[in-house]
Order: C-alpha cells, then sequence, then structure tokens
C-alpha cells in the first residue's frame, strides 16, 4: 500500500514530520531523524527547512526524508505533520533579525500550555473512567463523581476554548479505544455523551454551519475523528428509547387501572404485543398471591352470591391478567375500565392504593424524562461542536457564544450530579408534584440511578418472596410515599425500565466497540497528536529562530515577508516493504555469489603461484 | 610496496562497492562495514590457502552467532560478567580445539575473525533494542555474510599480486589434499619457524 499526501504552502518553510510506529515495528532507517522511545513502540521525529539555496551557504529547496521500517501484520502509521510559513518582515542586510512563524496548521494554533492542560483534563477523564469496575446498578455518586467534576473543571474563557474543545473532541476519540476495553467505561461514557449533547443545545444552532466549515478546514485527520464521532453517533442514536418509553408507558395505563395487583403478583415486564404468550400469574386459592390478597382484605368484605365479592374481583382481575399475557387485553382495560369490578369492591381500594399513584408519579415525572433524554443525542452536531476552531475565534460573537458554552457545561455538571442532593430530596419532590424539574434542582442524573438502584435492589429482594411482599406492603401503604422503602415496595414496575436501561447500553457498548475499533485502526492517537503538535511546534521555532542566527532565512520572495504566489509543496509517501524473507535470500544469495567467486578465483591465483 | 598499495587500491573499491550495494538493498551500515572490512581481511592476510582461511571464518562465523545469541539470552545472564565469560568459553574452546587438530590449517585466527565480524556487527545494536533481536537476527546474519562475501573478493587481487616472499612449498603441500600427517606437521613447523620469531619459540618447546 502507497499513500500520499501532498499540499501546497507558502514558501520559505519550515516543516515536522512525526512518525509514530507502534509496538511490532523495528526501524532499519531513519538518517537524520531523532528517535524516541513512547509507551506505545517508536517515534521518529524530522525536521525540514525548505529554504532557497543560498551561495555558500545552507538551504534547499527540496528534502526527502526516507524511513525504513519493518513490521510483520501491521499497519502503516500515520504521519504528522505540521509546517510553518515562516514570515520575514524584519528581514534585514540579509539577515531575518526577528523571525516571526506564521502558524498555518490550525491544529497547532492553541498555546503549548492550554494544549497540555487540555490534554491533561482529557487523560483524567479517561483514567477516571476506564478505572471504574462496578455495574450500572453499583453507579455511586462516589465513582460517577470524579468524572462529573473534571467534566465540569473544564473551565472555559475565550483563549482557552478552543484549546478545551479541541482537546475534549481527540479525547473522545480516544475514549473510543478505551470504551473498545472496558465495557464499563462504555455506560459511563453514554450517559457522558447526553450531557454533551445538551451542551451543544445551549450553545445554540446557529453555531452548527460555523463549525461545519471549521471541521472541514482542519484538514483529513480531524474529518476522521470527526467521522469517528459520527458513527459512534449513529451507534448511540440506535440505542432503544422507544422501547424504553413504550415501556413505562404501558406500565402507568395498566397500573393506573389495574393497579399494583399486577405488580404485586409478580407479572414479567408487560408487553401488549407479545410474539407468543405468557401464562399470567394466577390468582386463585392455593396460590400464595391468593393467600396475600386474601390476607389483606380480608376484612370488611362485602359478598356477592355465596362468596366474597373480592373473589368475583380477582376472577375479572385474572381474565384481564390472562388476556394481557397473550396479547388480547381489552381496549377498554385502557380507558380505566374493569369490567364487572364489583363497585366499592375493597379491591379497587388495594387496587387504587397510594403505592400505585406513587408508582405513576415516579413512571410520568421521573423515568420518562431520563428516558426521552436518550433519543435527541446530536452527536454529529457534538463532533463538529467539539471542534470549535479558528474561524470560530475570530468570528464576532464569539465571546458571547463561549459564554454560552461555558454555562452549558456547568449547567451539565450539576445535571449529572450534584451533592446537594438525598433521597429525601427525591422525594420531597415527587410528593410536591414538581416533578422532573424539581429533582434536578437538587439532585443529578447520577443521584436519581443511584436512588433506583437502591429502589431496585430492595424490589429485587422483596419478589422474592411475594407473600411477605404483600404484607409488608400493607404495613407500610399509609406511608408508601415518605420512605425509600415503601417506594422500593411500589415502583417495582420501576425495575422493568431499570432493567431495560443496561440492556440497551449493553447493545450499544458491543457496537461501540466495534467503532473504538475502527478508531483504533487509523493510527496514532489525536490525543497524543496534541501533545505531538505541541512538540513539534517547539522544536520548529528552535530550528528556526537556529537558522535566523546563522542568517540562512532568505526570503523567497519579497523582503516583505513569504511570497504566497509561490508554492511549495510536502509530500508524504508511505510504501510497504518487501517481505523480510527476500531480503535474506537476496543476502544469502549475494554471499554465496562472492564467497564462490572469491574463493574459485582466489584459489586459482593462490595454486597458479605456487606452481 | 607495490603490492600494498594494489592490494589497498582493490580493497578500497571493493570496500566501496560492498557499502554501495548494502545500501541498495537496505542492509544495516553497521552490518556491512563489518562485513566487508572482516572479509577484506580474510582476503589480504596470507596464512594459508582461500579455502582454509574461508573455512575458518565460516566456522568462526557460526559461533560468533552462537555466542550472540547467548549474549541475548539463549543462557540466563548472558550480559552479566558470569555470562559474558561462559559464552566466550564456549566459542574459544572450540576454535582452538579445530585449531588445534587440524594443526593449524584452519588458522585460529580467521575463526576468531568470523566470530568478530559477526558479533561485532550484530551485538551491539541488538543490546540496543533487544526486543527486535530476534527479528532482525536472520537478516543480519545473511547480510554481513553477504557483505563479507564482498571483501572476500579481495583475495584475487591479493593472490594475484603476492608478496615477494613466496609461500614455501611446505606451507602449500600443508594445505593440498591427502598429505602425509607427519609430514604436514613437520613441514608446517618448518615454515613457522621461517615466518615468526614467535613460532620459533613455540616449535622448540
Amino acid at each position: 500500500m502507497t499513500t500520499t499526501k501532498e499540499k501546497e504552502v507558502p514558501v520559505p518553510f519550515g516543516a515536522t514530520f512525526k512518525v509514530p510506529f507502534g509496538d511490532g515495528w523495528f526501524i532499519n532507517e531513519a538518517k537524520g531523524m531523532l528517535q524516541s522511545s513512547t509507551p506505545t513502540g517508536v517515534t521518529i521525529d524530522a525536521t525540514v527547512m525548505n529554504f532557497p539555496i543560498i551561495p555558500g551557504s545552507v538551504g534547499s529547496t527540496e528534502e526527502v526524508l526516507t524511513i525504513k521500517a519493518r513490521a510483520e501484520n501491521a499497519r502503516l502509521p500515520a504521519t504528522l505533520a505540521s509546517y510553518v510559513a515562516v514570515d520575514l518582515s524584519t528581514f534585514a542586510n540579509g539577515l531575518a533579525l526577528n523571525l516571526v512563524p506564521g502558524v498555518e496548521d490550525k491544529a497547532l494554533g492553541p498555546i503549548n500550555n492550554i494544549l497540555d492542560g487540555a490534554v491533561g483534563q482529557i487523560y483524567s477523564v479517561a483514567n477516571e473512567i476506564g478505572g471504574f469496575a462496578g455495574a450500572l446498578q453499583t453507579l455511586t455518586t462516589q465513582s460517577l463523581d470524579p468524572i462529573l467534576s473534571d467534566v465540569s473543571a473544564v473551565q472555559v474563557d475565550p483563549n482557552a476554548l478552543e484549546a478545551n474543545l479541541e482537546g475534549l473532541a481527540t479525547g473522545v476519540t480516544d475514549l473510543g479505544g478505551l470504551m473498545e476495553a472496558n465495557a464499563e467505561a462504555q455506560e459511563r461514557l453514554a450517559l457522558l455523551f447526553v450531557e454533551l449533547a445538551q451542551v451543544l443545545d445551549a450553545a445554540g444552532s446557529e453555531v452548527i454551519p460555523r463549525l461545519g466549515r471549521a471541521l472541514r478546514a482542519l484538514g483529513p485527520d480531524a474529518t476522521e475523528a470527526a467521522e469517528g464521532l459520527r458513527t459512534l453517533n449513529k451507534v448511540l442514536r440506535k440505542l432503544n428509547a422507544d422501547r424504553l418509553t413504550r415501556d413505562v408507558n404501558t406500565i402507568a395505563p395498566i397500573c393506573e387501572v389495574v393497579g399494583n395487583t399486577s405488580q404485586f403478583y409478580g407479572y414479567p415486564p408487560l408487553e401488549l404485543k407479545l410474539p407468543f404468550p405468557l401464562p399470567a400469574v394466577k390468582l386463585w386459592e392455593g396460590n400464595v398471591g391468593y393467600n396475600s390478597l386474601a390476607t389483606v382484605i380480608k376484612d370488611n368484605t362485602p359478598t356477592f352470591g355465596s362468596k366474597p365479592a373480592w373473589v368475583r374481583d380477582l376472577g375479572t382481575l385474572q381474565t384481564q391478567l390472562d388476556a394481557q399475557s397473550t396479547g388480547t387485553l381489552l381496549p377498554s382495560l385502557f380507558f380505566g375500565v374493569i369490567p364487572s369490578l364489583t363497585p366499592n369492591s375493597p379491591l379497587n381500594d388495594v387496587l387504587q392504593a397510594p403505592a400505585c399513584k406513587t408508582v405513576s408519579t415516579i413512571t410520568e415525572d421521573v423515568v420518562i424524562p431520563i428516558a426521552k433524554l436518550w433519543k435527541p443525542l446530536k452527536m454529529a452536531e457534538l463532533a463538529l461542536a467539539l471542534d470549535v476552531l479558528a474561524d470560530v475565534v475570530e468570528s464576532p460573537g464569539a465571546e458571547e457564544l463561549f459564554n454560552r458554552i461555558s454555562r452549558g457545561l456547568e449547567g451539565a455538571g450539576r445535571l449529572l450530579s450534584n451533592t446537594n442532593c438525598s433521597p429525601e430530596a427525591i422525594l420531597n419532590a415527587i410528593n410536591s408534584g414538581t416533578g422532573i424539574a424539581g429533582i434536578f434542582q437538587k439532585c443529578g442524573v447520577a443521584q436519581l440511578l443511584q436512588f433506583f438502584s437502591v429502589v431496585d435492589r430492595l424490589v429485587g429482594d422483596g419478589l422474592v418472596d411475594l407473600g411477605k411482599l404483600v404484607d409488608d406492603l400493607k404495613a407500610d401503604v399509609p406511608k408508601i410515599d415518605k420512605t425509600v422503602q415503601g417506594v422500593a415496595s411500589a415502583t417495582s414496575s420501576i425495575q422493568t425500565t431499570l432493567d431495560a436501561l443496561p440492556t440497551e447500553v449493553a447493545d450499544a457498548a458491543g457496537k461501540i466497540a466495534d467503532i473504538g475499533t475502527d478508531i483504533g485502526d487509523k493510527g496514532a492517537s489525536a490525543l497524543g497528536k496534541i501533545t505531538a503538535g505541541a512538540e513539534e511546534l517547539d522544536a520548529m521555532l528552535v530550528a528556526m529562530t537556529e537558522r535566523t542566527l546563522n542568517g540562512d532565512g532568505t526570503p523567497y520572495g519579497g523582503a516583505t515577508g513569504p511570497d504566497t504566489r509561490t508554492l511549495a509543496a510536502y509530500q508524504l509517501t508511505q510504501a510497504e516493504a518487501a517481505p523480510v524473507e527476500t531480503q535474506w535470500f537476496t543476502s544469502l544469495g549475494l554471499a554465496v555469489v562472492f564467497l564462490a567467486i572469491g574463493l574459485g578465483l582466489g584459489t586459482w591465483q593462490y595454486r597458479r603461484r605456487l606452481g | 610496496m607495490r603490492r600494498t598499495f594494489l592490494v589497498g587500491l582493490a580493497a578500497a573499491i571493493i570496500g566501496g562497492f560492498g557499502i554501495w550495494l548494502g545500501t541498495q538493498f537496505d542492509m544495516n551500515f553497521t552490518n556491512t562495514i563489518m562485513g566487508v572490512g572482516g572479509g577484506v581481511i580474510l582476503a589480504v592476510v596470507p596464512e594459508r590457502s582461500p579455502m582454509m582461511r574461508l573455512v575458518g571464518f565460516l566456522i568462526g562465523y557460526v559461533l560468533g552467532a552462537f555466542f550472540t545469541a547467548m549474549v541475548l539470552g539463549l543462557i540466563p545472564g548472558g550480559t552479566t560478567t558470569v555470562g559474558l565469560a561462559v559464552a566466550f568459553m564456549v566459542i574459544f574452546v572450540p576454535i582452538a580445539i579445530i585449531s588445534g587438530l587440524t594443526a593449524n590449517r584452519i588458522p585460529a585466527w580467521t575463526m576468531l575473525l568470523g566470530s568478530l565480524v559477526f558479533a561485532a556487527g550484530f551485538t551491539s545494536g541488538a543490546l540496543a533494542e533487544p526486543w527486535t533481536a530476534a527479528d532482525k537476527f536472520p537478516g543480519a546474519f545473511f547480510s554481513i555474510l553477504a557483505m563479507s562475501g564482498i571483501g572476500f573478493i579481495t583475495v584475487i587481487v591479493a593472490e594475484l599480486v603476492p608478496e615477494k616472499k613466496r609461500p614455501n612449498a611446505a606451507e602449500a603441500a600443508s594445505d593440498t589434499p591427502e598429505p602425509s600427517p607427519d609430514a604436514d606437521q613437520s613441514k608446517t613447523e618448518t615454515s613457522q619457524t621461517d615466518n615468526t620469531p614467535e613460532s620459533v619459540a613455540g616449535g622448540t618447546q
């Protein structure tokens, strides 16, 4: 495979090239270049200074750098190039007294320390994400907060925004590789992406077209990174938010009509249109649920014929559950009517217990909004936003934009996690009717997930013994909307929703892993590129300063600066080497031939000399 | 004097050719230098026939490769003082035995030269990047050998323009096939006695 990159740049110019060879490569030849060992392999650095040839001095208009390296089953590494056009405005008397490099490559625009800061932050986030070991159900504030603090610590100001966001973009790309090896990080990062998407919303939609232009101006490397994010976006979009919403939408009306019964009897997740019938839980005598329910409503029970009315009502309810299990549930059920249910039956009281209302409230005010967070993932736009670069900086409204994005980032941090949260705060918000907005005033997504994980666990424990659960419920009904335990007992339907969440994430995680592989295949990490870019910039400045001090910086155009009408070009060509065995056999052949020649003629001369 | 200049000129031309050829085939420069240099030395030192010198060189070359392999990990602690000592012993002992058993028909110096050429040409670079040594080993083995072959071509000129002092018949006879062991031994000793004072001391002991 041979790849070639070519670009015209103003002359005179200097350029640096960096080729990061990964493990498995060994360098055969890199004349005049610097080899340095890195944790991932060997990196070759080279600097080219192209100036017109000055008689009696140095300078050239063409220079060829040749690196010969060999590996088996390896991909050709990417070559990172950056260059500067030399502004020789202070050229005088054959000497460029004050060399001011005009940084052409926008990727190198930020100052080193700003870049380093962004890189450090991204590394920190990556490390935090990579260090998590628990499952989603065990998500805790202690584990999530480090990420969030890092995200919120991305302090944005007009001068640093460009570097920070660029670092973030490349960091996201790197995290793609990280996700490949860490399933837990995939889940965490999915949540992070949700919030970043909201950051974008805060930044305003008018940013997008501008960022699109900025992205295109970045060149092929940035396009690759953005393309990876776009692909990632496609995967995230496949998170089945519809299913999640459908579940809660299904649960809500059934809970409203059937009340807690459907869940108290341990029925699995309710699906209106099951592809196959599921057996309904039997309520009749001898069944644990039957006995438990009988215990609950045994007092003050009216009769219907020879049997207690609730027995008949249970029969009606059983019919509904059976129909539900086969997907033939009557539409009337959705309108709040249970046919033939005894008026004023105590069963109605049970079905309409506060527990069910609590379920509905939480479902509608909390679960559904959370589920909806998964829908509007604007990753394509995010990819662009993360690549905010020079032309945004140069725009008249840049400062306002920066401020808006800054506010968005801070808001996102609070939305992700808020240490002022407590379970009581969540319950109070639910009870006060302020819904999701009230919850998020004091709590973040992390606390909500933690809260529900507790609920989930309690419910899971309780479902082991249905009879005990009903008994507990009886005692707790008056307090059910005031304690976590009560909510845990009443919100078993949320388990369905929560169970769906990691499933969807896991599905996406596998696909994200594929994307991570794709990103990894693109060669050098974008994160490394930023750091390398800063190093290259330093190296270039040093080299060019030396040239200047030597008086080599003669302008190709006028003495007032580089003549942009006169263009130079750099071209990167990579070619695969011949198989190593070829070199072996070639050398062996040469050895045999020359040794035979030397031996034959030498011996002949030797014997002739001896006569 | 004339022979020195002619052989030197030939060595320079052939050496340059070898280096050029090495670059054409992407051979390591150190390997090329060591190979060509060793081959030239082997060609111009007029002791024993080219055949015997080459045989000795190849034996030493293989021993040098074995030495390098030992240093790089074939034996535990190959780079330690003890490891190096063991490695040296492992190759010096065979060299001494071969040289002795052949009554110096295969001179020890040729074997030592072969060992030196490979070990010096390859070991230092391999120790700098030991994780690549195994991959580079076969290529280095063949490329240094090829370069040695090129340098050895100098033997044509060296034998074409012999030293004024012709080697005596005894040396020639010792290199010819099917000699009488006793006769060869006495001739060899005679030859050595003629050539060097050290041989005189050795021969009389």
